[in-house]
């Protein structure tokens, strides 16, 4: 700060210990999205490295790029919600259903493939859209909402196939979900595709921008103008788009249309983006980190299963890593406040 | 009954209270009065054990006390209802009454709140208050008046010797305003000290048997309720030194009117309101809290309903006003609760800035970063918001630069028809002369101004017309210059009879 800048000598004496304070919260921001969460990912894939087998291998890693696409897609789409204020917990359901639906339509109806994709990610976007709605219009708490769809669309899945598997026999279909551009994963595409989309969003564009100001302070974004109602919808609708298109995916790699899949996928989603530093409580959150909280949480999960760690008790661990991250989330919010 | 004596607080460099001598008998019911700022509720807070004195000490029942807590204060038998109701909505009228007091009892398993105790102890104290509420409704379910008198039943539950009331009446009904007051008579007469903060000098004479008026954060005078009228007290609260306002605005207003409202009216927050701002007008808008400015300027903005009436912007008739097409318009508003209405503490400085600039900085949805980056440059600079860095969470600036960056966003998104509703709320005194001055020279630059305040002084100070309004009706308007400013406050503080207007 420099004196011509200050109109008052009252203003000189305090402007000090305000800019270290600022410079604090950055540092703090700084530490946590950019060098704390990356060292914590190679400390870990360093650790995997030398103690499980077979982690170091270019298989292995595309593996875990493939895993990670389709906790991935989601993710970008649940940082806008969270940091709106919000939440979704319905994305496991809805991959279901969008997976469910496209055998139905694309083997029981017989409609062609690319068509049945349409109606899938219309169906899955209008879902989102009625969620997003049911939030603005009624103010009911997204959480409740999403859960009654986390319900609903499961058993509209289950419902549709009886609960079986349906073949989707199409070996072009396929590479959507297995396929490989060279040795690269075509889901891992999609992925580094889908954040760099998304980190444009949220970073240039108005939509974005308005997505952080709700979430910060919905009525002084409305008293600003903003299409607080238009916007709400909105991240519902592209959050649900993203997880039909994850079922659409999922029925490609399983080359078929499957009720049962994705149980608990919100939980991977919704744990990738608290772990990627976005703030519950709002208004705060990156694509860069979402996109470290999925690698983290993707290389912990391929990590336990190859260290041939129980099945139940990678659950507890999990638990305790999500439990971990939003301690310091929180922690990270209160500083802030207090400084 | 309660006998205070030199009682004296600063905060900081502001010295609060100077030495106040304040005694009350038992029985006597005594209004205080006094402007913002005056040291009113500091020593109510000193009374009822919230805050501690520098120096100065109390006595009650000829006991010398002090309080270290507000517990202590309950204990000694001083009870206080204050204007933000300490209920919890999802408990019932008895269990509010008594919160933190059930009455419990054991049984197998542990012990547990004996409701029907609890219910008995709450009528008793309803009782006291000759009211006659549903114990078991959810006080979520009752009307603001009906709260408040489940607040005071809470406090007579303490059975207290000394009751502090502060703006009781300020969010009720006449009708409900009514009661309240024949029900404090009624406290009076069973010999319970009553301490009634309220500006309304009808009320006043109504309910008080005496006056004491405080300025500056000592007593001026103390007085029989008979002895004294509306513009007495007035030109007490305010002081002769004052009564003549220091610089006024830095141009003279031309005759293009900006801002037309006609006959705006929502039942029970305004009536009827009439307002013309034209271009490079300071309108000041007076009135006690509770007087409907805040929701006069909300609805005119568009942000909530209106039941009749029009508002009129550059000669263009507004149907229903909506905020987006008021901001397109060119009008602002910044709110009365800066915090959280009018800035995201969490947000960079730059991204408030521009928030409401979209339209500016962005076309088809896309930010264009230079732009982004220089208007809200510009716009920091122009109002000498002082930040070591534009990137700063909002969070991090003091009080008077978080109202300006408030205001900024209304001058980069290009309003010059800017509605400020207590701009100057809490923050410092060098701070309120800069908002002061960026008020006169945006008039001076042609901006049509509304200028909401609860100081008097300040108004007098900035603006070139002012109004009074009082009940939700504007009931004075005039030049700043031939306006009396303690006249403006008797006229904000009287009560109005059905002919007045």
């Amino acid at each position: 700060m420099t004196a011509e800048k200050s109109l008052s000598p009252a203003g000189t004496s305090d402007g000090d210990p305000r800019a270290g304070a600022s410079r604090r919260t950055w540092m703090r921001r700084l530490r946590f999205e950019t060098i704390g969460l990356p060292v914590a990912l190679v400390v870990l894939c360093v650790f995997l490295s030398v103690t499980a087998p077979n982690f170091a291998t270019i298989n292995n890693v595309f593996n875990i790029l493939q895993s990670a696409s389709f906790i991935g897609i989601i993710a970008f789409g649940m940082t806008l919600v969270i940091i709106a204020g919000d939440i979704d917990i319905s994305v496991g359901s809805a991959v279901a259903l969008g997976s469910a639906l496209l055998g139905v339509l694309a083997v029981n109806l017989g409609l062609p493939l690319w068509l049945a994709v349409v109606f899938v990610l219309a169906e899955a976007t209008a879902f989102g859209a009625l969620a997003g709605f049911i939030r603005a219009r009624f103010r009911v708490p997204s959480f409740i909402v999403t859960l009654a769809l986390f319900s609903a669309l499961r058993g509209l899945a289950l419902l549709i196939t009886n609960g079986f598997p349906i073949g989707i026999p199409d070996p072009a279909f396929q590479f959507l979900g297995a396929g490989r551009i060279g040795i690269v994963p075509f889901p891992a595409i999609l992925l580094i595709a889908a954040f760099l989309i998304f980190w444009f969003i949220s970073r240039k564009t108005t939509f974005g921008r308005t997505v952080y100001a709700i979430g910060g302070n919905p009525e002084a974004a409305r008293l600003s103008g903003l299409k607080v109602f238009r916007t709400r919808i909105l991240i519902f609708a592209i959050t649900g788009l993203l997880a039909g298109f994850v079922g659409v995916l999922q029925a490609s790699r399983l080359a078929s249309g499957n009720p049962t899949i994705a149980t608990g996928l919100e939980f991977d989603v919704i744990a990738a983006v608290i772990i990627g530093g976005t703030s519950l409580a709002g208004g705060r959150g990156t694509m860069w980190g979402t996109f470290l909280g999925v690698l983290l949480i993707t290389v912990l999960r391929n990590g336990m299963v190859l260290l041939g760690v129980n099945p139940y008790a990678q659950q507890v661990f999990s638990g305790a890593v999500v439990l971990g991250a939003v301690l310091v989330s929180y922690l990270r919010t209160r500083n802030t406040r207090e400084s | 009954m309660l006998k205070a004596t030199s009682i004296s607080k600063s905060f900081g460099v502001v010295r609060a209270l100077r030495g106040v001598d304040l005694a009350v008998d038992a029985g006597e019911i005594r209004a205080l009065l006094g402007s913002n700022g005056a040291g009113k509720s500091t020593l109510m807070k000193i009374i009822a054990g919230a805050e501690n004195p520098d120096a100065g000490t109390l006595e009650l029942g000829g006991q010398p006390v002090t309080f270290t807590s507000t517990a202590q204060a309950v204990d000694a038998g001083i009870a206080a209802v204050y204007q933000e109701l300490s209920l919890v909505p999802g408990l019932t009228v008895a269990e509010n009454i008594m919160l933190g007091r059930w009455s419990k009892v054991r049984r197998t398993g542990g012990t547990v709140i004996d409701s029907a105790r609890t219910r008995t102890d709450a009528a008793a104290a309803l009782e006291l208050l000759g009211e006659d509420l549903p114990l078991g409704a959810l006080v979520g379910e009752l009307s603001v008046g009906q709260q408040q008198l489940v607040e005071i039943a809470k406090a007579l539950s303490q059975d207290p010797r000394l009751l502090i009331l502060d703006e009781p009446t300020s969010a009720l009904s006449k009708g409900e305003a009514d009661r309240l007051i024949a029900l404090t008579r009624g406290l009076g007469s069973r010999g319970i000290a009553i301490l009634y903060v309220s500006h309304r000098m009808d009320e006043i004479a109504r309910v008080a048997d005496s006056i004491t008026v405080m300025r500056d954060g000592r007593v001026v005078t103390t007085m029989a309720v008979g002895s004294a009228d509306v513009s007495t007290v007035a030109s007490l609260m305010i002081g002769e030194e004052r009564e003549r306002a220091a610089s006024g605005p830095f141009n003279e207003p031309d005759d293009q009117k900006r801002l037309e409202v006609e006959g705006l009216t929502r039942q029970g927050a305004f009536e009827d309101v009439d307002l013309t701002v034209r271009r490079g007008e300071i309108l000041g808008i007076a009135g006690l809290l509770g007087s409907g400015r805040t929701e006069l300027l909300r609805a005119i903005f568009g942000r909530d309903p209106v039941e009749r009436g029009s508002v009129t912007v550059d000669g263009v008739r507004m149907g229903r006003p909506v905020e987006r097409t008021m901001i397109k318009n060119k009008v602002g508003l910044t709110p009365e609760d800066r915090k959280t209405q009018g800035v995201i503490l969490g947000m960079p400085i730059a991204t408030n800035l521009t928030l409401a600039a979209f339209s500016r900085i962005a076309r088809g949805g896309l930010i264009e970063h230079r732009k982004d980056r220089s208007l809200s440059a510009l716009t920091s600079e122009q109002l000498g918001v002082k930040a070591a860095s534009l990137d700063d969470e909002v969070i991090t600036l003091s009080g008077g630069n978080q109202q300006k960056v408030v205001i900024g966003k209304w001058l980069a998104a290009g309003s010059e028809i800017l509605l400020l509703d207590e701009p100057t709320r809490g923050i410092d005194v060098h701070a309120k002369q800069q908002v002061y001055d960026i008020i006169r020279s945006l008039a001076a630059q042609g901006h049509a101004i509304v200028f909401v305040s609860s100081e008097l002084e300040e108004l007098f100070e900035v603006c070139h017309t002012i109004a009074v309004m009082n009940h939700g009706r504007i009931v004075h308007r005039g030049p700043a210059a031939d306006t009396d400013l303690s006249q403006t406050l008797a006229l904000a503080m009287k009560e109005q009879s059905a002919d007045d207007r």
